[in-house]
């Protein structure tokens, strides 16, 4: 649609998409002893499930300013979408994705929810007084002392009311997929000078943070750490924002939404700005053109991320490790200073 | 799919290292077509030659053997600070400790593997494939299957049966139930079984025969005690006279040389290749294992597992194993001439490979928490260094999961029976073979104690002591382990032992997957 000669275009796109006998390798639980992992016997491939993809585009272009010497345009693009995995081939089965050597499993998916989304136990707190660890419930058939849970350990909640801590307390703990995602572009021309300013950005996708777990551990001496882990909970320092440090309880780094965080980010991938050199100045030299610009790349992001980069997509095998943040190789920040010469 | 290909398995086609020329060398395929493979020997072959390959025993084999083996049951020690280990020296583990996830999944996988093959094959045999090429090698995946479900009672007790991986996944309904343990430990041994009577007589190195099926049939059956069907197994082995013990001058070289792969003591040897790729396809044990005075460009090695001070102790004056087992004060491999950056070093070093804990660590000395290091499967600095090759952490060094010692200390106990004690000729004679190939003074009646502390000395570091220390209930195994220091040299460590403890728990992820996990065990034989 278009408003008022062109001013205004709108676009919009609708869709459903429906993947029917989506084919998998049906893989399980890894008492089947077959998989996908690379030193897996195959598993076989079959028409496993469904999966349901609803969402729209937005795309709006706006010329706000078309004047003689001053021109500006603005460009709106919304994506949003909704994943959901209908149906498998039987009511039990479901899909995982596991990380760090298969060890860890951080996405578990039934039908009803999206691809690869995150599941774990929920945090409560440290237990930082014995009445709170003698009344905290007992994780995963640990008893309580030193060497087991302990002060200074973590807390979760119990979900199902059962007064033990186990893989039933498990839910999902967040999604990978935004809300929307978007990019803005701004172009201004203004007498000589020229601007265009690129913003993209994700709402409400969380991000699993691997890279903290594995900086954050704090489960051996042996391994680096960020320094944040001078903050945790000791006999010294009970106020920690920590967990203890403990090489001999392994609950305490299980998948939990310690880890996830939120995605949401605003970026500046782009801004740009030239200058055009007056034409009676630089026909002396015979040229016809000379532009000189500055175009920054990557300039700057507006997140509560506490990793490197939120902008992650997905980790080795696709849709199920989506968000996944085990490290990536850095977005660089580009600064290009350029001159544009004609003849 | 109702057509007569029911499914392809991709297979990883890891031909074993072998030195015979009947093993045949394949390039890996994605895919098989039952119809138009396995119509010689030498493919079948090629195919079950991947059951005896590191690569699907590499989760248990790295580490979670020697944590659960020889840390466990105290006889090694790891890294105080260290998460992935500590857990099995203080008995902390739980449904979310990473090493006893990779424990089953390995033992699954070897078993996911076997019982995939094994119904490829009988589906190629209705296909019109020559039972005389297949029989053999349906009876090589029954004898892994065999192996890994005695692995996964022992550790995990209650378990699943997987007996055929392709239609569980192609129905996708992974509410499987856990089977009583009795129960898994007869389906190890009907495989067995059928193992025994599928496999032949003899066959080139490396490859198991209807004797490796009985030793593994007299273990098991010992461990139900039915000592007359271990005693009558074990016989038949000893019988044979198709192996022997390796004398004593070579006892080391059964662990630090690969030309000693498939040596006349060995039953069942996973088969490793000296290589780094794929992953798991080499012998990682060295690496953990080997001190840190013997790391060198070639060979790593960062001594994750050492031995205890418990174990240390418990050695009796003149044992020939010792140092064949444990590097201590004193210990030497002299052919052995490890160099690096360090002039002081290479200058310690220059009349070969000394183990000294009074030597500065900095320049060549060796002081760590227990003073001492595990000597078995370390084959040593590498070629460049008088070594045999090594590459990296990977090693070419066979790795003995069944060996005759093991068969003539069966016989013995299963002599024994549940009596205090025996002087039986035959039990005191296999005995004493063992005990006199160390040296020792032999005896002339033994007991349990006498039979245990033998199988804990020869099998020290070779991830077989926790079930012997678990075998004999819960109330001897938490005197013997209570008993133990299982900490290092100034800071001695007791621990309390637990019942929960007796067999590893089932990994959260897995229960997740599979709530049925979560009930108690159910039969898998009803109305039999």
């Amino acid at each position: 649609m278009s408003f008022f000669k062109s001013r205004i275009e709108l676009t919009l796109d609708l869709y459903k998409k429906v993947t029917s006998d989506m084919l998998l390798f049906t893989t399980g639980p890894t008492f089947l002893g077959i998989g996908s992992a690379w030193n897996d016997l195959k598993a076989p491939i079959g028409n496993v499930g469904q999966m349901t993809n609803k969402g729209f585009d937005i795309s709006l272009t706006t010329r706000n300013f078309v004047k003689n010497d001053f021109n500006w345009t603005t460009s709106l693009v919304i994506s949003h979408y909704k994943n959901t995995l209908d149906k498998l081939r039987n009511e039990s089965s479901s899909l995982t994705g596991s990380v760090y050597y298969a060890q860890n499993q951080i996405t578990y998916t039934t039908p009803g929810h999206a691809l690869g989304s995150f599941y774990g136990l929920v945090y409560d707190g440290i237990m930082r007084t014995q009445e709170e660890l003698n009344a905290s419930y007992p994780q995963f058939g640990s008893p309580k002392d030193e060497t087991h849970t302990w002060l200074g350990d973590v807390r979760y909640k119990d979900l199902n009311d059962d007064q033990v801590i186990d893989e039933k307390d498990m839910t999902y703990i967040g999604s990978p997929v935004p809300d929307f995602t978007f990019g803005f572009t701004n172009t201004l021309n203004y007498k000589s000078f020229d601007l265009s300013l690129f913003l993209q950005g994700s709402y409400g996708a969380e991000i699993y943070n691997f890279l903290k777990w594995q900086l954050e551990k704090l489960d051996n001496s042996y391994n680096n750490q960020l320094a944040t882990v001078l903050d945790r909970y000791t006999a010294e320092n009970t106020d920690g924002s920590l967990p203890r440090f403990t090489a001999s309880n392994s609950n305490n780094t299980y998948t939990s939404d310690r880890y996830i965080e939120d995605g949401s980010y605003l970026r500046i991938q782009n801004l740009t700005i030239g200058y055009k050199l007056p034409t009676n100045i630089i026909s002396r030299v015979k040229m016809t053109n000379l532009r000189v610009y500055m175009s920054a790349q990557n300039l700057y992001t507006f997140t509560k991320y506490t990793g490197y980069d939120p902008e992650i997509g997905a980790l080795d095998n696709g849709i199920l490790l989506m968000n996944v943040d085990q490290g990536h190789y850095p977005n660089p920040r580009t600064i290009t200073f350029g001159i544009n010469v004609e003849f | 799919m109702k057509k007569k290909i029911i499914y392809l398995i991709a297979i990883l086609a890891i031909s074993v290292a072998s030195c015979s020329k009947d093993f045949s060398e394949r390039e890996s395929l994605d895919s098989v077509d039952v119809a138009k493979t396995w119509n010689t020997a030498d493919e079948v072959r090629a195919t079950t030659s991947t059951l005896y390959s590191g690569l699907p025993w590499a989760g248990f084999t790295s580490r979670a053997m020697d944590d659960i083996g020889d840390v466990m049951s105290g006889n090694s020690h790891s890294y105080e600070g260290n998460g992935d280990y500590r857990a099995f020296v203080v008995f902390s583990q739980s449904a979310t400790t990473a090493l006893v996830g990779n424990c089953w999944t390995s033992f699954y996988k070897v078993g996911g593997w076997a019982a995939s093959y094994l119904r490829a094959f009988e589906m190629k045999k209705t296909l019109g494939g020559d039972p005389a090429i297949l029989d053999p090698a349906i009876a090589e995946c029954r004898f892994m299957l065999g192996v890994t479900y005695f692995y996964i009672v022992r550790a995990f007790g209650d378990a699943p049966i997987i007996d055929d991986p392709g239609k569980v996944a192609l129905e996708g309904n992974y509410n499987i139930p856990k089977y009583l343990k009795a129960d898994v430990l007869r389906y190890a041994i009907e495989q067995m079984t059928l193992a025994e009577e599928g496999l032949p007589e003899t066959d080139v190195p490396g490859r198991v025969t209807k004797y490796a099926a009985k030793a593994y049939l007299a273990k098991m059956y010992l461990y139900n005690k039915d000592y007359a069907n271990a005693a009558a197994k074990a016989q038949e082995v000893i019988g044979s006279g198709k192996y022997d013990l390796v004398s004593t001058e070579l006892y080391d070289d059964m662990f630090n040389s690969s030309s000693m792969n498939n040596n006349i003591e060995s039953i069942f040897a996973i088969q490793y290749q000296l290589t780094q790729n794929p992953w798991g396809a080499g012998n990682q044990l060295q690496c953990d294992r080997g001190p840190s005075n013997l790391n060198t460009s070639e060979s790593s090695m960062w001594e994750l597992f050492r031995p205890s001070l418990d174990f240390m102790k418990a050695w009796e004056p003149g044992d020939l194993r010792r140092p064949a087992t444990v590097m201590e004060h004193g210990w030497s491999h002299l052919s052995w001439k490890p160099t690096n950056a360090d002039a002081l070093y290479n200058a310690f070093m220059a009349n070969g490979f000394v183990y000294d804990t009074i030597q500065d660590a900095a320049h060549g000395g060796n002081l760590n928490a227990t003073r001492s290091n595990i000597a078995k499967y370390v084959v040593g600095p590498g070629s460049a260094f008088g070594g045999e090759p090594v590459i990296g952490m990977n090693t070419g060094q066979n790795f003995m999961m069944m060996r005759y010692a093991d068969v003539l200390l069966i016989y013995a106990e299963a002599i024994l029976g549940g009596n205090s004690s025996t002087s039986d000729a035959g039990a005191i004679d296999a005995f004493n073979k063992v005990r006199t190939r160390a040296g020792l003074a032999a005896k002339s009646s033994i007991t349990i104690d006498d039979i245990m502390k033998e199988r804990r000395m020869e099998f020290a570091f070779e991830g077989d002591y926790w079930y012997d220390i678990q075998r004999q209930g819960f109330a001897k195994a938490k005197q013997i382990i209570e008993a133990q220091n299982r900490g290092a040299v100034g800071s001695p460590l007791y621990v309390t032992f637990g019942e929960n403890y007796m067999y590893l728990p089932i990994p959260a992820s897995e229960i997740l997957q599979d709530p049925e996990l979560a009930n108690p065990a159910v039969p898998y034989y009803t109305g039999k």
